[in-house]
Parts: C-alpha cells; structure tokens; sequence
C-alpha cells in the first residue's frame, strides 16, 4: 500500500488538488456564494506592492511630465507666443476684412436703392488742422469727383467736396464751423440752414420763435442749397430754445463722423421726398354720362354737318362743353360775314368774333357775360346786322 | 575511476534554479502587472504573465509536486484578483504546472527554445481547459474562439521568449 501510494504519490497531488478546488468551485456555484478567504488573502497580499507600484508610475510619470518633458519648453513657449501674435494679427485682419465687407454690402445696398448717382470712396485720412473738420477722399477727379459734391452715407448726410485732385478730394464735414446745409424739420416743415459748430454736433438756423420743433425730431435736406439732395436724413433734434429772432437748436448729425470708412459721393443728385408725404393723388378718370338735354332745345341742331375743326365736327358730334358752344358761336359768326374756316392765306383779315358782344360795363349789373349764356347753354345774342 | 568520472555527468546534469524568495517575486510580480497594466492598454492582458511564469517555474522544479504547488498558488492568486469564482485558474495552472514539471523527466527543457515552444502549447491547452471548466462548471462563456486563441498563442510565445531571457539571468546553482 505504502508503495502503491509512493507509486501514485503525484497524480494522487494532482487529483487532490483539483478535487479540493473543484470542490470549491461546487461550493461558490451552489450556494451563490464567494470564497472571500482566499480573494483576502490574494488581495492582501498584492495591494501593498500595487500601491508601490501606482505611487511609483505617479512619481515618474510626475516627474517626466513636470520636469523632463518640459525641457525645450521656454523655446516652445517663445514659439508659441510668437505663432499667438501671428494669429492675432492675422484675425484682426479677418475681422477688419469681414467689418469692411460688411459695409461695402450697405453701402452697395443704399446705392441701388437711392435714385441719386453714387460713386463709393474710402476715407485715407483727416485734416491736418484740427479745428477744421475735413477728412481726405481716395477718389479725385479721375473718378468724375467734382467740388460742390454732396458725400453721404446710408446713416445720413457727410458733408460736401471741398477740393479735388487727381486721386483724392477734401470733404468739408457738415460738422466743420464752415460748412451749412439747407434742411427741413420733419414734423413743422419749417426751413432752416444746419450748419456746423466745429465739435460733434450741429445747429440749425432761422427757425421762428413760434415754430413748434420737438426734440428728437428728424432734420432732412432741403435740397435748396443745391449740394444736398432734397430728403436726405441730416440728423436728429438734440436740444431746442428760443433765442432772439430764431430758435436755437441743436442737431446731432446722423452721420457717425468720427468713424467714417467708405462713403457715397453724389455724383447726380435727385431729390427725394420726405418720409410722410403724401404722394400726389391723381384722381381716377372717370368719363361722366352726357348732360341731360336742356328743355326746349334740341342738341341734335347743335351738331354740325361737316367734319372737325371750326368748320365741322365729327358726325353726331353733340355740342355739350363751352368749347363746343364757342366753337359753334365762332362758326355761325363765320358764316354771317362769310368767312369759310380752313381757306384764306394768313394775314387775309379773319372774321370780326367780337360782332354783337357787349362790355360788361354797358351791359349793366344783370347783364351776362358773352360767355355766360353759351356755357349756360343760353342762346348767344344775335350779330347786329350790317 | 575512469568509469565514475565519465557517468556522473549523464546521471545528473547540472541544474540552475532561482532562488526560492526570488521565484515568489516573480510570481507575484507577474500576477501584480496582470492586475495592473490593463488600467494603461487593453492589450496589456493578451500575455498571460501567471501562465507563462508557471511554466517557467514549474520547468525549473523539475518536481511535479513542486509544480503543481506552484500552479496552484499562481491560479488561485490569479483568482483572487479576477472576478470570477475561486479555483477556475487554480484548477487550469494546478494543472499545467504539474505537467510542466513530469515533461522534465521525459524531455530535456532547459533549452530555450523547448521551453518557448512548451509555453506556447501550454497557453492552447490553458485557454481551452479554461474555456470549458467555464462552459461545464460555471456555465458561462460563448465559442471558442480558435483563430484568435491561435494568435494570442504566437504572442505569448514571443513574450516567452523575452521573459525566459530575463528570468535566466537569476537562475543559480544549487
């Protein structure tokens, strides 16, 4: 038995082992149950060298990170800065790009809708001076600029062309101490001139004591100084007093005249209306039924048998306006001193049409005019016989 | 005299082992980077260290006692840290072991070579007594997927190869 045993002494291991493991498992399936001994013993036995382990790969990956893979990097910050500059520069430039697209969509939106001829300009630069509000266009005569010009943009009026020059104009901005505008109040319609006072804002002129003028209240150009065209929005109503004569008001222009980029040069100019008024109304025509026949006459007599003009009209033509009743005075009084319309060289003497017509001086008070009784429908006074 | 000096040799050849504090090292250190290294890569755990360190360890003993100890301490120490029930890997390295160590008394396995190639043909056999103490035991566990426990068997066999390398370094006399 002893050396059977000693025979078999390994697969008996062997078979003793799995049959206490497969007993294990049998335990853990059938009772649902963990064998939480061993995993303990497993887990106790690891976890103090894994946390080793983890602190240790922290440390060096801490270290790799915070020191040596940092090596080269003031260069690579310095690199970095210098791509961020670029960057930046090269988004303002976008962004002006897309700001000045933007804008040239306006302003290409106004030209097409204004009824005026534009030509578009760039503003290069302001006036030296610094009282004097000038600002340099990139368009001159070259471009068909002319002095006198009005300069817009779709917020409001500009100012004028002042000088021009082969490749560039001054513009006298409207708020220059020198530059005036013809304007018109939009609620009072009462003329004035705008004219600038140097800052940021202008002053409209010759508005009466008594007109009533509101603040906020919009201002348009006149179109009577012949720069501006009539209806253009010159700016808004800031403050109002009476003065002496004339009522001091102070207008803030419409225009940003401190940001000016691209602006309109009014080439031809043509006056708009103002917002609010009425379009002409044109009556529909309407052709009116004949008058009724006056009693005890017979329009059929007044028809004449010939052809038009004063020596016919057309067929069944019914004399039923003065004209036509004049007309037919005219032919009867033809035919007394026998005249025939339509012949006779000029300068033949044409027939006497003041034959049997009296002045209303000797007619007296009553008496009708000549006319009267043919647009009365009257009978006209006989010719005196000759 | 002559006749002694000249069998001597053929009887007992000359057998380098790692020390015992050493091998326990190994074993825990291969069960500890199972555990650890899938937190970095989910191709961390297509080498199974227990495995290929039982082999290692269980060839060395050249004791089929001592290697189905080492079997067994490696898979339930494998199980311990898995989620699964206690004694599958118990059972499937107890096993291995075992027959790691009964192949030294038939082959000669201290060769390289023998022992990547034993390695590779324990990981097929692992992977499939494995597969079915999960099918018959547990009942759990779908296919068998035989292409991919093929490919994984190469890797593990290169990962042998290296491992095998290392370890002899801390191999002894005894």
């Amino acid at each position: 038995m002893e050396a059977l045993f000693a025979r078999y002494r390994n697969i008996t291991a062997l078979a003793a082992a799995i049959c206490a493991q497969l007993l294990l498992l049998g335990y853990q399936i059938h009772n649902d149950r963990d064998v939480r001994l061993i995993r303990i013993w497993g887990v106790t036995a690891i976890a103090p060298v894994a946390r080793v382990l983890h602190g240790t790969h922290y440390g060096v990956a801490g270290f790799w990170n915070r020191y040596v893979a940092l090596y080269g990097a003031r260069a690579e910050s310095g690199r970095l800065q210098n791509e961020v500059g670029r960057l930046k520069l090269e988004n303002q430039a976008l962004h002006s790009a897309l700001e000045a697209s933007g804008r040239l969509q306006v302003l290409a939106s106004y030209q097409q809708a204004t009824p005026s001829k534009t030509l578009v300009a760039s503003i290069m630069g302001a006036g030296a001076n610094p009282n004097s509000r000038i600002v340099f266009l990139d368009k001159g005569s070259g471009a068909g600029v002319k002095p006198g010009m009005a300069v817009i943009t779709p917020d409001g009026i500009v100012g004028k062309v002042q000088s021009v020059f082969p490749g560039a104009s001054f513009v006298q901005l409207i708020s220059d101490p020198y530059a005036a505008a013809g304007v018109i109040l939009e609620k009072s319609r009462d003329h004035g001139v705008m004219k600038g006072t140097g800052l940021n804002e202008a002053r409209i002129d010759y508005v009466p004591n008594d007109e009533k003028v509101s603040v906020g209240e919009r201002v348009y150009t006149s179109g009577e100084d012949r720069v501006f065209p009539k209806g253009l929005l010159a700016g808004v109503v800031t403050a109002v007093k009476p003065g002496r004569d004339f009522q001091e008001i102070t207008v803030q222009p419409a225009a940003y005249l401190n940001r000016l980029e691209e602006v309109l040069v009014v080439t031809a100019g043509v006056h708009q209306g103002l917002p609010g008024d009425a379009p002409p109304v044109q009556p529909p025509e309407v052709l009116l039924p004949s008058p009724p026949a006056e009693p005890g006459r017979d329009l059929t007599e007044l028809a004449p048998a010939q052809g038009g003009g004063l020596a016919g009209g057309p067929q069944g033509y019914a004399p039923v306006t003065d004209a036509d009743r004049l007309k037919k005075r005219y032919r009867e009084l033809g035919q007394a001193q026998g005249h025939v319309f339509g012949e006779g060289l000029p300068g033949t003497k044409p027939p006497d049409f003041n034959q049997g017509w009296t002045p209303a001086a000797q007619r007296g008070p009553a008496a009708p005019a000549v006319t009267s009784p043919a647009i009365s429908g009257g009978t006209p006074p006989a010719p005196p016989s000759r | 005299m002559t006749m002694q000096a000249s069998v001597a040799p053929l009887i007992e050849p000359e057998v380098l082992r790692l020390r015992p504090w050493v091998a326990i090292a190994v074993a825990a250190a291969a069960l500890l980077l199972q555990a650890y290294l899938p937190l970095f890569s989910n191709y961390a755990n297509v080498v199974d260290l227990p495995l290929l360190v039982t082999v290692y360890l269980a060839l060395l003993r050249r004791n089929p006692i001592a290697g189905l100890l080492i079997g067994l301490a490696i898979g339930l120490g494998q199980d311990s840290l898995s989620n699964g029930p206690i004694g599958l890997y118990g059972i499937t390295k107890t096993i291995i072991g075992y027959s790691a160590s009964s192949l030294t008394s038939l082959l000669a396995a201290d060769p390289l070579a023998y022992r990547v190639i034993l390695s590779a043909g324990f990981y097929l056999f692992h992977q499939g007594f494995f597969w079915l103490l999960q099918r018959v035991i547990v009942g759990e566990g779908g296919g068998f997927a035989w292409q991919r426990t093929l490919l994984l068997g190469g890797v593990n066999c290169l990962a042998a190869l290296l491992l095998y390398r290392f370890l002899d370094r801390f191999r002894e006399r005894t």
